[in-house]
């Protein structure tokens, strides 16, 4: 987890491009608020692997969204509950229950439903928001960190010789 | 800007797929294991084990051996164990998440097989289900009537007697009531006391003085003496009214104690004689006590078994209004209508073949499904054989309709020809060990399940009986004329029915043996009744002799008690009413004498406004001759 976190800080400070880091939040908050053993996670796996995601910013905030998830079960389930009980949708989600493919996906769960629907939604912002914010950060906060007092106390400490250390290791 | 795309991942990914799948291809049998084992324990409530599964992949089926299922009321016994089950999966329903099974083979199928270790688990895994039976339910109305032939004494020094009891606690109470009477006669009013208001009252005599306002005084201050016995009288009065009020109520205690006690003999009586004798009403009923013991633990098992295995056949319909918060992380399946035939869960068929001790049963399973509303047949079973050992043949047939679950029929028949029963415990009775030693029997019956209300009929013929009684000691004259009559039974027919619920069913059991048994020693055991009856009335009565002389003498001091109050209340009546009369009598002499003297007053008054009035009329007269004179003169002049 520590490596994870240096490798993040690191990447945050290169010259990576910013939409790596945001998709690997992106994918991290559909498989952290979803619930694991579902077969769309099979897809955002895919997606993870083949697209230029990076994997640190991916594994830090699948922890994270794990952790939310779980704290947001009540408001997925009841979400999905209502979508799946919805008068207008009732054709489609029988068609879907008669149907191999659909039936294999778990839609009919109220926590998949909610789950996927949420972070489905909440998807294209979290990218979005996730690249302005690293370019933000780069242009503007890593700057002015520097030049701040602490900044410099921190780089005379001993965490920061590590993650020296790590850096010129990940480098070797 | 970098490419978005990384090829090397999709490669990637596809050995993940691959090891997933090679994944689930090797432990499919330790899933399918387990998910037996899980459910079975939770269905059984006690442990359910699989000795090995195989899975083969064309066509998909499994291969489950050594299935053994423990009997959660004799742990170290398995209900059933089954060697080899085999079956195959509709790969196409698979996708849609139904588990169908066209054919399905269950070889060597056996029951009550001992276990190597217990087959308990250490918390009940189903909650309790309310229509399961319990052992209470179902039993005899009657108990096995003793058939030793007690000494009377025996009994007495061994049996609480109500009577008895009843009569030493009502002499406690008396006694009690006693002392608390001479305490509280001591406390009333005794005779010095009326004597002493009969001398003040008799000392109040009136002289008169003549003068009249002395007499006048004397009388209200003996009329105040008057009235202050009177007062005291009153409240003496009053306290010994209450006292006969309170004994009044200690005495309609006693007595009603008494009424009660009166009906407790013959209930000591009739209780000792259903206890230790056999009354011929017994006897009309014999069959149940032979039979009835075996019967019940035969039915209860089943119907247990029926309850038990009911998830297997009827699904559990939560009310659908009803959505319940569901644990985290896993959510709601929500249900909606399929446009196919199948359920989640449906074996076609499946040929069973059974291997008792006495011989093979083969028969086979249709429509096994919880969901027998979607699939819509019922699930139907038989059995047959004609090759078990001291059994012509049996057929077993049964339809457990649950097509409709809220309307559920289920019937099973059963029938068996030349059944050859051999040294069967009857009853296991100390007294009365019967066993059938020889018997062969024609069985037929029907159990008929509409929700849960259930009904059956058994009719069993039996013939060449061969009843004994071992007894280990020497038995009573009626268990030897029992034993006697039974021995003499060649051929009976019995007939069981079971009505009532689930979980409050009754079990009557009636047979030719009732009227043959009536018949040879009826007489006998109504005399033996009488003469039993007899004796204990005659030792109950003597046991009851002095607790109740002494009750009675208590009784009769109660009653003086009563008695003594009545009197002192008349005595203290009289008096009250001549203290009554006393003070009337002064106060009438008082105001007497008042108004003389307020007469002789007035006289006084009358006396001296006539001898004043008369002086002023002199005086008037006087002074107008004197003015006369003075004007006669003045005229002279």
């Amino acid at each position: 987890m520590l490596d994870q976190i240096f490798k993040l800080i690191k990447i945050l400070n290169s010259d990576q491009e910013p939409i790596h880091l945001s998709m690997g939040f992106a994918f991290a908050m559909v498989i952290g608020l979803t619930p694991l053993f579902s077969p769309h996670n099979l897809l955002v796996l895919l997606m993870v692997l083949v697209l230029r995601v990076n994997f640190s910013a991916f594994l830090l905030g699948w922890a994270f969204f794990s952790a939310v998830g779980y704290a947001l079960d009540p408001v997925m389930h009841e979400l999905g509950l209502r979508v799946l009980s919805a008068p207008g949708l009732q054709n489609l989600w029988t068609e879907w229950y008669n149907s191999a493919f659909w039936r294999l996906t778990l839609y009919n769960n109220t926590i998949v439903m909610g789950s996927v629907l949420l972070s489905a939604a909440l998807f294209a912002p979290m990218l979005l928001v996730g690249n302005y914010v690293i370019r933000q950060y780069r242009a503007v906060l890593l700057a002015r960190l520097r030049a701040t007092r602490l900044f410099q106390i921190l780089k005379a400490s001993k965490w920061f010789k590590r993650y020296q250390a790590f850096q010129e290791l990940s480098d070797a | 800007m970098h490419k978005i795309v990384r090829w090397p991942g999709l490669f990637v990914f596809l050995l993940f797929i691959g090891l997933l799948v090679g994944g689930l291809l090797v432990s499919a049998s330790t899933l399918v294991k387990r998910a037996i084992e899980a459910t079975g324990t939770g269905i059984v409530g006690a442990k359910v084990e699989v000795g090995q599964v195989d899975l083969s992949l064309a066509p998909l089926g499994f291969h489950v051996f050594d299935l053994q299922v423990t009997d959660p009321d004799a742990p170290m016994v398995n209900a059933f164990q089954i060697d080899d089950i085999e079956f195959f999966l509709d790969t196409e329903q698979l996708l849609h998440l139904k588990t169908i099974v066209h054919e399905m083979q269950i070889k060597r199928l056996r029951v009550k097989v001992p276990r190597k270790e217990s087959g308990a688990i250490l918390q009940p895994v189903a909650p309790a289900n309310g229509d399961a039976p319990t052992s209470e339910q179902g039993q005899s109305i009657y108990e096995f009537p003793s058939l030793e032939e007690f000494k009377v004494e025996d009994i007495f020094n061994r049996e609480k007697l109500d009577s008895v009891e009843h009569l030493n606690r009502l002499r406690v109470v008396t006694a009690q009531d006693r002392e608390l009477w001479n305490d509280k006669l001591a406390g009333l009013p005794n005779g010095k006391k009326v004597n002493h208001y009969r001398e003040v009252l008799a000392n109040l005599n009136f002289n008169s003085t003549g003068d009249v306002a002395a007499d006048a005084a004397a009388l209200q201050t003996m009329a105040d003496d008057a009235r202050k016995v009177q007062g005291e009288v009153r409240t003496d009065f009053e306290n010994l009214d209450a006292a006969r009020r309170d004994a009044q109520t200690m005495l309609h205690d006693m007595r009603t104690s008494f009424k009660r006690f009166a009906a407790l003999p013959a209930q000591d009586v009739a209780r000792i004689q259903a206890k230790y004798s056999l009354s011929p009403t017994g006897l009309a009923n014999v069959s149940d006590l032979l039979f009835g013991e075996k019967v019940r633990y035969w039915v209860s098992m089943a119907l247990d078994w029926y309850v038990k295995l009911k998830p297997i056949y009827e699904r559990f319909e939560k009310n659908q209004a009803v959505v319940e918060a569901p644990e985290r992380s896993s959510g709601v399946y929500v249900r909606y209508p399929e446009h196919g035939k199948y359920p989640d869960f449906l074996v076609h068929r499946a040929s069973i073949s059974m291997e008792l001790s006495v011989g093979k049963i083969n028969g086979e399973l249709r429509n096994l499904t919880s969901d027998q509303s979607v699939e819509g047949h019922p699930l139907t079973f038989n059995l047959f054989s004609k090759e078990m050992q001291g059994v012509q043949d049996i057929e077993i047939v049964g339809i457990l309709n649950h097509v409709d679950p809220g309307k559920s029929t289920d019937s099973v028949s059963v029938k068996a020809r030349s059944i050859q029963a051999r040294e069967i415990n009857v009853l296991k009775n100390a007294q009365f060990p019967l066993r059938l030693a020889a018997a062969e029997m024609d069985l037929e019956s029907a159990v008929e399940l509409i929700g849960t209300n259930i009904g059956s009929k058994m009719n069993v013929a039996f013939r060449n009986t061969n009843f004994s009684v071992p007894f280990k000691d020497k038995p009573s004259r009626i268990a030897a004329a029992m034993a006697e009559s039974l021995a003499g039974i060649k051929t009976f027919d019995a007939q069981v029915t079971l009505s009532g619920t689930l979980s409050d069913f009754g079990l009557s059991i009636k047979s030719n043996v009732d009227d043959v048994l009536k018949k040879a020693i009826g007489e006998q055991v109504a005399q033996a009744a009488q003469d039993f009856k007899h004796r204990v009335q005659q030792e109950l009565d003597k046991r009851i002799a002095e607790p109740m002389a002494n009750l009675q003498q208590e009784m009769a001091h109660a009653e003086e008690i009563g008695n003594a109050v009545e009197r002192k209340i008349a005595e203290l009546k009289t008096l009250r009413d001549q203290a009554e009369q006393r003070v009337k009598d002064l106060d009438n002499t008082y105001q007497a004498k008042l108004t003389e003297q307020k007469q002789q007053l007035q006289r006084n008054v009358d006396t001296k406004v006539d001898q004043e009035k008369s002086a002023a009329q002199e005086k008037a007269k006087a002074k107008q001759r004197k003015l006369q004179d003075e004007f006669k003169d003045k005229l002279k002049r």
